[in-house]
């Protein structure tokens, strides 16, 4: 981020020091950057980035420091997550992007809620039923943290508007719910040079792979059975219960920022296959 | 020939007859391909997602050999 006259004195001024671990670190408060953004006529996003930049951390990052680094946070902070689908896996998956601080999540899903997600989609409650899976999300989102960036597609995400939202787009989670739109999705990552983080769940098991453009990823599948409708999985007769979604969520998060931060070993050229009934836990190579 | 076959839970109940382990050996006639054992094994094409031969995902004509060890997983999209 370009310098800004002041803000850095600002910074400093509030900034206090804070062990954790063996490392100390020099830290402002959620108030302070709320201030210092107001103060300046910026984002509480684009202070906490030049903070970063500067060596100064946003206070609400600190547990994830250790593990990811001042730059590192910086890094998601500038990044772009597309998430397809708002349900199970990416009601739960939007929440840790959020949480992690990737800066720019857009999410695409023209559902609204209704009483068969309550079992399981995080931001369904009581209150929220009828009313827009994007809109519900995206406010919740800003509550979490105010640093992100939410651009809402109130639509089914198709081979006809991928394209478009996948414009600088750094990583895709594919949240979708049908094996045809999953093929699709992919097809379109693809085209677009993009990685995308695949899961699905069925029952108590649930697959995450990471696919790389040019990939075959979801493509060496069975080819699915014809249909009426869109083709769907065993979920049809064990339905989704509330823990896998999240476990998804949380394996396709992290697989996200490793591809964001360019770090750790991902599930490229591999699908986990996970039951949580018997921890059948295997590895298939694609 | 003879095969190590391992089946996700989630399956065994939908073979046809239903299946009482996730892993066992199973006598099929050689040359028997992927489809051929789901075909034996009474499972419906679209409750796969995918075979493995050897711990490497292959598609429905893929043979199988004596001795191969063989996963069969399910198709699952929920989301």
């Amino acid at each position: 981020m370009d310098d800004v006259p002041g803000l850095l004195e600002a910074l400093e001024a509030a900034a206090a020091g804070r062990k954790e671990g063996s490392a100390e670190y020099r830290c402002v408060t959620l108030d302070d950057v709320s201030k210092l953004a107001d103060r300046f006529g910026l984002s509480t996003r684009q202070v906490s980035t030049f903070a970063l930049e500067q060596g100064l951390l946003p206070l609400r990052y600190l547990k994830n420091i250790g593990t990811i680094g001042l730059e590192g946070q910086a890094k998601l902070l500038s990044s772009r997550a597309l998430l397809v689908g708002a349900g199970g896996i990416g009601g739960s998956a939007a929440e840790l992007l959020a949480r992690m601080g990737v800066g720019t999540i857009i999410i695409a899903d023209p559902d609204v809620y209704e009483e068969t997600n309550l079992n399981r989609q995080n931001f369904c409650c009581k209150g929220a039923l009828g009313l827009c899976k994007v809109d519900v999300t995206a406010e919740r989102l800003l509550e979490i943290n105010c640093d992100v960036d939410v651009i809402r597609h109130r639509i089914a995400a198709g081979s006809e508007n991928l394209p478009g939202m996948l414009a600088s787009v750094d990583v895709v989670i594919d949240a979708l719910d049908s094996i045809d739109d999953r093929l699709a999705l992919q097809q379109a990552c693809s085209d677009a040079g993009v990685v995308m983080v695949h899961g699905a769940i069925a029952g108590t098991a649930l697959q995450v792979t990471t696919i790389y453009p040019g990939d075959a990823g979801l493509k060496g599948m069975l080819p699915p059975a014809a249909a009426e409708g869109k083709a769907q999985g065993i979920e049809v007769e064990t339905g989704n219960p509330a823990t896998t979604p999240v476990l998804a969520a949380v394996i396709q998060v992290q697989e996200a920022v490793k591809v964001l931060l360019g770090t750790g070993n991902t599930l490229r050229g591999k699908m986990l296959y996970l039951d949580l009934e018997d921890w059948t836990f295997e590895f298939i190579a694609l | 020939m003879k095969i190590a076959l391992k089946v996700a839970t989630i399956l065994l109940d939908k073979a046809d007859p239903k299946l009482q382990s996730t892993e066992f050996e199973m006598i099929l006639p050689d040359g028997t391909d992927v489809a051929g054992m789901l075909d034996a094994m009474g499972l419906e094409d679209r409750l796969v997602g995918s075979v493995t031969i050897n711990k490497r995902r292959s598609p429905l004509d893929a043979a199988i050999a004596d001795g191969d060890m063989v996963a069969v997983i399910p198709a699952i999209s929920g989301g």
